[in-house]
């Protein structure tokens, strides 16, 4: 998969996101509120496979806050 | 108005016989009606105060014990030192405290104890050299067999120096997040000490709804400033003498992200993100041989993640993806899937994730010949030439790797008991079109259990 | 946490609010200012209660000075214009004065039906452009005009009792107004009863967010020559409208769950399902023949 296809589907499917005019709305969201559909419902698992992955692999971050370093990678 | 003549219209048994008919047309939500009247109810009081409905109500705390073992090296694969890799404890202490519906406080610690062999530096293997079918005490080098000189691995002495000491890292970070109508804004701060490495860390993130949560922008930034030292006593030996450490080695790491999510049906969300990094410092490995990394590591990530509740199932899929580039030449791609399944007192989720990197510039499983270079002369004819930059560390290979997991939890209001178990392995072959490649002792392969109980108040 | 049911009356109708919490102690007072607030808003627009906002508007028409609005009554009024457009001016906050006319009489045995000319002495008081606001912050009627918000002002209260549970920090709980629910936080099971039976019920159905309202014929009707005519009464025409059963509605509030019900019920029972259907939000419709129309 090249850098450049990959920054096109990614612009691609944002611009989609923003553009994409069905509202869905409050009382049909019953769903989405359920915890095991969150971004991360297990906080703790989530950081321990960040700091695992960071440690035994050579990619790093995400869309998120990187957080401080450490010695063992 | 007299029941009676109520009755005498219809009566109930005449309703409920005849069946309810559904009406054919499909309801959808954006008819130009809707919209006008919901645009000029929004202004109405009751609508336009939201609470601060995404601040959680629960305080949560929990406990995770992790332990895991990377498997041991095959014994033609290691030169000589201990053929046991890492063997791995970690303790997760968090709490997470909501204050008056505007505030979360939320501390997590991470206790690792970390004791085992690394390798040291690679090396083709010696073979055995016959003259006349007799076998003599010479050796030459086997290019196609690297084999691992490895550190030391138990806490003992080797060659009159202490090795192979009990690792132990404590990290403890602090956020808190305030929630006001439409948003949030979020600052931590965070330590990391171990025998030889500090590191401090602060960040400041935010999100804004648009709406009606329909839509979240979020972006944010981190700082981390790290300190690396060698301790006076234990991993005496087997250090990096190519890039020696300095006095004051360190390395800044700034990074910054943004994310754009969407509910796109009432059963799926998506989100969208970038991140950016660029580090700063020593960051050639201090306890391998022949490593030698730039100063400089610019990197950026591009994700992609979707959830889908699935009703037929009632279960939620999870599926992400991540790009990664850096300056260093390594680019991966991962994706992951997870499913997420719900009964009253149980739920399972299985997962698979698969990772798949492409080597730094600079990756030579034989760094040892690149710190000096191999004129033509002593090679056959051909030169091995000299690089600036050189590290023969798996982390920086050519490779494909598998997790497969699966997570049980408890539900026992109000306590959660969790239970997950992972299974990683890291090769060369994972990754296609990786061919003509030397397979490096040092890919790892461990499995993981995790013991765990969240309480919430 | 265990779920309390606090009852009260108010807007002329059995109330309850439903909430999770520790104790029914606790619910009662988590309940106490959304409770409140529903009086207060009773007060500001009732008809009756000479001090209220509605009666001054009402005691001032005709006369010089303006009446000041509350922010809140500004955008309850703009609110009101809004559904006057997409109703085709069937929902008019100034047709109460219809009532005149039809004289309608508490035990509704009988009323005198009127003629042409006393119908046409009433419309002249009557009709919501003839009013003549933009949208400022007071408001002046003229004279024999009256405005009446009773069409949604119950619905209104439902939302702003939630929105004032929100507030105070309570995440699950319904707020029932005789019929007109507003929930949030929970998966709330709601029954819809049959118009014509109240203790049986044709549907049931589950809201863990937004609101649901149901209006019925069936409480206020009369019989005039064999036929039934309802109290709702069609602002154009002047006469009442053979409305269905009940129309219930579905919404992200109750105010516009109510505002479509109460257009529904306006439309009558040949022109309702067109009504329904080009609102797009999920209904059960019960008509007088016993037929039910739903998408819930």
């Amino acid at each position: 998969m090249t850098k450049r296809m990959v920054c096109v589907v990614t612009f691609v499917v944002a611009t989609l996101m923003l553009n994409a005019c069905a509202k869905v709305p409050v009382y049909k969201r019953g769903n989405l509120a359920k915890p095991e559909m969150g971004w991360a419902p297990d906080g703790m698992e989530a950081a321990l496979q960040k700091h695992i992955y960071f440690a035994k692999e050579a990619s790093s971050g995400g869309a998120e806050a990187a957080g401080g370093g450490c010695g063992c990678n | 108005m007299s029941n009676s003549s109520v009755s005498q219209l219809l009566s109930s048994q005449q309703i409920m016989s005849k069946p309810v008919q559904k009406a054919f047309a499909k309801p959808s939500s954006n008819t130009s009606c809707l919209m006008a009247l919901s645009a000029a109810a929004a202004a109405l009081p009751a609508f336009v105060v939201p609470a601060h409905a995404s601040a959680p109500t629960d305080t949560v705390m929990g406990y995770r014990y992790s332990s895991y073992k990377e498997s041991a090296l095959e014994p033609q694969e290691v030169a000589s030192g201990s053929m046991d890799r890492y063997s791995i404890k970690v303790q997760q202490w968090s709490v997470a405290v909501p204050i008056k519906g505007k505030w979360l406080v939320a501390l997590s610690v991470q206790d690792e104890t970390l004791s085992g062999a690394s390798p040291w530096y690679m090396k083709p293997a010696d073979r055995a050299v016959y003259v006349n079918g007799n076998l003599t005490d010479q050796t030459v080098p086997d290019y196609e067999i690297p084999v691992a000189v490895m550190s030391g691995a138990s806490p003992g002495y080797e060659d009159g120096n202490l090795v192979g000491i009990e690792e132990h890292r404590t990290d403890a970070s602090l956020a808190s997040t305030y929630f006001y109508p439409g948003g949030s804004v979020s600052g931590n701060v965070a330590f990391s000490t171990e025998d030889d490495y500090e590191s401090v860390s602060f960040g400041l993130s935010t999100e804004r709804e648009f709406d009606q949560k329909q839509t979240v922008v979020a972006a944010g930034f981190s700082y981390s400033d790290d300190d690396i030292f060698y301790e006076d006593i234990g991993r005496t030996n087997k250090r990096n003498t190519s890039d020696p450490l300095p006095d004051d080695a360190g390395k800044q790491n700034l990074s910054v992200f943004a994310s754009v999510s969407r509910i796109v049906s009432p059963n799926a969300v998506l989100l969208a993100g970038v991140s950016y990094a660029a580090k700063e410092g020593h960051m050639s490995d201090a306890y391998k041989l022949y490593d030698m990394r730039p100063e400089e590591k610019d990197s950026y990530t591009l994700n992609l993640a979707y959830r889908y509740y699935q009703k037929a199932i009632q279960a939620a899929w999870h599926l992400d993806y991540r790009f990664y580039d850096d300056t260093w030449g390594v680019q991966s791609n991962t994706f992951s899937v997870a499913l997420h399944k719900n009964w009253e007192k149980l739920q399972v989720v299985p997962s698979v994730r698969y990772y798949g990197q492409s080597a730094a510039s600079f990756y030579d499983i034989y760094s040892l010949y690149r710190k000096d270079g191999i004129p033509a002369e002593q090679n056959n004819g051909t030169a091995y030439p000299k690089w600036n930059y050189y590290s023969d560390d798996a982390r920086l290979s050519n490779y494909g790797a598998f997790t497969f997991g699966m997570k049980f939890v408890y539900k026992q209001k109000p306590v959660d008991w969790v239970l997950g178990f992972e299974y990683y392995i890291a090769d060369e072959e994972f990754l296609p079109g990786n061919s003509d490649y030397l397979a490096h002792p040092g890919m790892i392969e461990y499995t993981r259990v995790t013991f765990g109980v969240d309480h919430r108040f | 946490m265990p779920r309390f049911s606090v009852p009260f009356k108010a807007m002329g109708t059995p109330c309850q609010i439903q909430l999770v919490a520790e104790s029914l102690n606790l619910a009662q007072t988590l309940a106490c200012p959304a409770i409140q607030t529903i009086h207060a808003l009773e007060a500001e627009y009732s008809r009756y209660l000479p001090s209220s906002l509605l009666s001054r508007i009402n005691h001032s028409a005709g006369l010089s000075t303006p009446v000041a609005l509350t922010p809140e009554a500004q955008t309850l009024l703009a609110y009101a214009a809004s559904v006057y457009e997409q109703s085709d001016g069937l929902f008019d906050v100034t047709s109460g004065v219809l009532r005149r006319a039809w004289n309608f009489k508490p035990d509704f045995k009988s009323s005198i039906l009127p003629t042409a000319q006393q119908l046409q002495a009433v419309k002249q008081f009557m009709g919501w452009p003839k009013v003549g606001w933009q949208g400022e912050a007071s408001i002046l009627l003229p004279r024999g005009f009256e405005i009446d918000f009773g069409g949604f002002v119950k619905e209104y209260a439902a939302d702003a009792a939630l929105s004032v549970l929100k507030n105070t920090g309570v995440h699950e709980a319904l707020v029932d107004l005789g019929g007109d629910v507003a929930v949030m936080g929970a998966r709330w099971p709601i029954a819809i009863k049959n118009p014509l039976c109240s203790q049986e019920k044709i549907l049931s159905v589950v809201l863990e967010a937004g609101g649901l309202a149901t209006s019925g014929n069936y409480e206020r009707f009369f019989m005039h020559d064999g036929h039934r005519y309802s109290h709702i009464l069609n602002p154009k025409t002047g006469w009442p409208v053979v409305t269905p059963a009940s129309v219930t509605v579905v919404a992200d509030n109750c105010l516009l769950a109510g505002t479509v019900t109460t257009v529904a019920m306006l439309k009558g029972e040949q022109a309702c399902l067109v009504w329904l259907e080009s609102v797009g939000l999920p209904f059960c419709c019960v008509f007088n023949d016993g037929r039910v129309v739903s998408t819930l």
